[in-house]
C-alpha cells in the first residue's frame, strides 16, 4: 500500500542506495500506530489517501483527526543530547494537513510535544530531539476538505557523534 | 512572578516557562504552552491564586499575531498517563467562561476534557470527552461516551446556568450493563447527579476499554468558526481527581 512512496534516492547504484536510503521506507510496509513505517532520514512523497483513520485521537486524546493518518518512526535515536534534526511536512496546494511528533509507545493518548499545522499547502516544520526514538504522525485535524491526499516528507537529523567516532 | 506575561515576546515566554519549574520545584502547576508555528496559546496560574488550575488567553496581545489565524492544532491542556487503566475515576474542574468571548454559538466549539483508553474500539479510543460549545447566555458542555456492544456513541448536551460552573465525571467502567458516566454542575459528588450516560438505563457495556490510561484538561481541537470569532480568556481551576496522580505538562521532560 506504500507503493506510492516515491523515493528521492530511489533509482540510484546499490552503494549509493545503502548510504543515501537508510531508513528511506519501503514499500510494503505497515504505517499505522500499531506497526508505524520506519524512517530516516530521508525525502520522499506519498498519500494520506492511502493510509486509514488509524489514530481519531492524537496528543493525549486532545486533538481530534477528521481524515486518514500516516504514522512513521524515526527509531534510534538521533543525537543524545538537544534538537537533532527536523521533520518537514509539505501537503498539496490545496489539502491541510498537520505534523505530529510524539514520543514513547505510538498511541491516542502518547504525548506530542510538536504540533504544527500551517494550513492549505503549506510548509510544516518540527524539530526532533535526540536521544529517544519519536514517531511522526501526518494527519488531517481540520474540517475542511480534502481530508487526504498527497504530500512530501523530509527527514534531516545529523547522525549521534558515536555513530562517527573513529 | 507571572503577571504580564501576556505582553512577553515569544522568545521571552519561553525563557521565563522554562526556567519556572527549576526555581519555583515546588509550585505547581508550572506555565504551559502549545507551539503552532509562530501561534501560541499560554495555560497560566494568576497571580496570587494558589488553586490549581489554568488561564488560557486568548487575546490577541498573547496569541500572535491573532487567535483567528491559530491552526486547528493549536492547543493547551495539561494531562498525565497511567501505567496501568484504572476502572473507576472521577474528576473536578471548575470552568469560567465569564471573560470567553464570542462562544455563543455551538459551531463555536473546543474540547476541554478527555479521558483516554489503552485501547481503541470500534474505532473510539475515548471513555469520556467533554466539549464547550458555545452557547447563549452561556456555554453548553457536550458528553460523549462509548455504549458499547457495537452501539453508536452516546451524547448529551448540558447547558450551564451561569458562566461560572463546576464541573464533576465520574467514570465507571463494567462489562454487561455496569458500565455508567455520571455528572454533577454545581454540586458534589455526595449530591444526586445532575445527568447519567447509561444507554437510557440500559448501563454501558464498556469493559472492552479496559479503563482510563490518561485524560486531560485544557483547550483544543478548537473548530475554525471558535478560532475566528473567541477571545478573552477561559480559566479551568479547582482541578480535583480521584486518581493518584497530577496533572502536569511537557515541562518535566525538557521537552518544552
Amino acid at each position: 500500500m506504500n507503493a506510492l512512496h516515491d523515493v528521492s534516492c530511489s533509482g540510484a547504484r546499490m552503494a549509493v542506495i545503502i548510504a543515501a536510503c537508510l531508513g528511506a521506507p519501503m514499500i510494503g510496509t505497515a504505517q499505522t500506530c500499531s506497526a508505524p513505517l520506519p524512517i530516516g532520514a530521508s525525502s520522499f512523497t506519498a498519500s494520506t489517501c492511502d493510509g486509514t483513520l488509524d489514530m481519531p485521537f492524537i496528543s493525549s486524546g486532545t486533538t481530534v483527526n477528521r481524515g486518514p493518518d500516516v504514522v512513521y518512526k524515526l527509531d534510534g535515536a538521533l543525537s543524545s543530547v538537544g534538537w537533532a534534526g527536523t521533520v518537514t511536512l509539505q501537503p498539496e496546494p490545496d489539502l491541510d494537513l498537520a505534523l505530529f511528533v510524539c514520543i514513547g509507545k505510538c498511541s491516542n493518548y502518547a504525548t506530542c510535544f510538536q504540533m504544527v499545522d500551517n494550513g492549505p499547502g503549506a510548509v510544516n516544520t518540527a524539530g526532533i530531539p535526540g536521544g529517544n526514538p519519536v514517531f511522526v504522525v501526518v494527519a488531517h485535524p481540520t474540517e475542511g476538505s480534502p481530508t487526504c491526499g498527497g504530500y512530501s516528507l523530509q527527514v534531516d537529523y545529523t547522525p549521534p557523534l558515536s555513530a562517527s567516532a573513529p | 512572578m507571572l503577571n504580564g506575561m501576556s505582553s512577553f515576546a515569544t522568545g521571552a515566554l519561553l525563557m521565563v516557562a522554562g526556567s519556572a519549574g527549576a526555581q519555583d520545584a515546588e509550585r505547581w502547576p508550572v506555565p504551559f504552552e502549545r507551539l503552532s508555528g509562530t501561534l501560541y496559546t499560554v495555560l497560566n496560574v494568576a497571580p496570587d491564586d494558589s488553586s490549581y488550575g489554568l488561564t488560557l488567553f486568548l487575546s490577541q496581545t498573547v496569541v500572535q499575531p491573532f487567535f483567528s489565524e491559530a491552526g486547528p492544532v493549536a492547543s493547551a491542556f495539561m494531562y498525565y498517563v497511567r501505567p496501568q487503566p484504572i476502572t473507576f475515576a472521577r474528576y473536578g474542574f471548575r470552568i469560567n467562561a465569564s471573560e470567553l468571548t464570542g462562544a455563543n454559538d455551538s459551531s463555536r466549539a473546543f474540547q476541554i476534557f478527555t479521558a483516554s483508553a489503552p485501547v481503541m474500539v470500534a474505532s473510539w479510543p475515548q471513555l469520556l470527552t467533554v466539549n464547550l460549545l458555545g452557547g447563549t447566555p452561556y456555554p453548553i458542555l457536550q458528553l460523549t461516551t462509548p455504549r458499547g456492544g457495537g452501539k453508536p456513541i452516546e451524547q448529551v448536551l448540558v447547558p450551564l446556568s451561569a458562566a461560572i460552573a463546576m464541573v464533576r465525571v465520574e467514570i465507571d467502567v463494567g462489562a454487561g450493563t455496569a458500565g455508567r458516566v455520571r455528572y454533577w454542575i454545581d454540586a458534589d459528588y455526595s449530591e444526586q447527579p445532575t445527568g447519567v450516560l447509561d444507554d437510557e438505563g440500559n448501563g454501558l457495556d464498556n469493559a472492552a476499554w479496559s479503563g482510563v490510561i490518561g485524560a486531560a484538561i485544557g483547550m483544543s481541537s478548537t473548530t475554525s468558526q471558535f478560532r475566528a470569532m473567541g477571545g478573552g480568556t477561559l480559566t479551568i481551576d479547582q482541578i480535583g481527581s480521584s486518581d493518584d496522580l497530577l496533572f502536569g505538562d511537557n515541562f518535566e521532560f525538557g521537552l518544552q
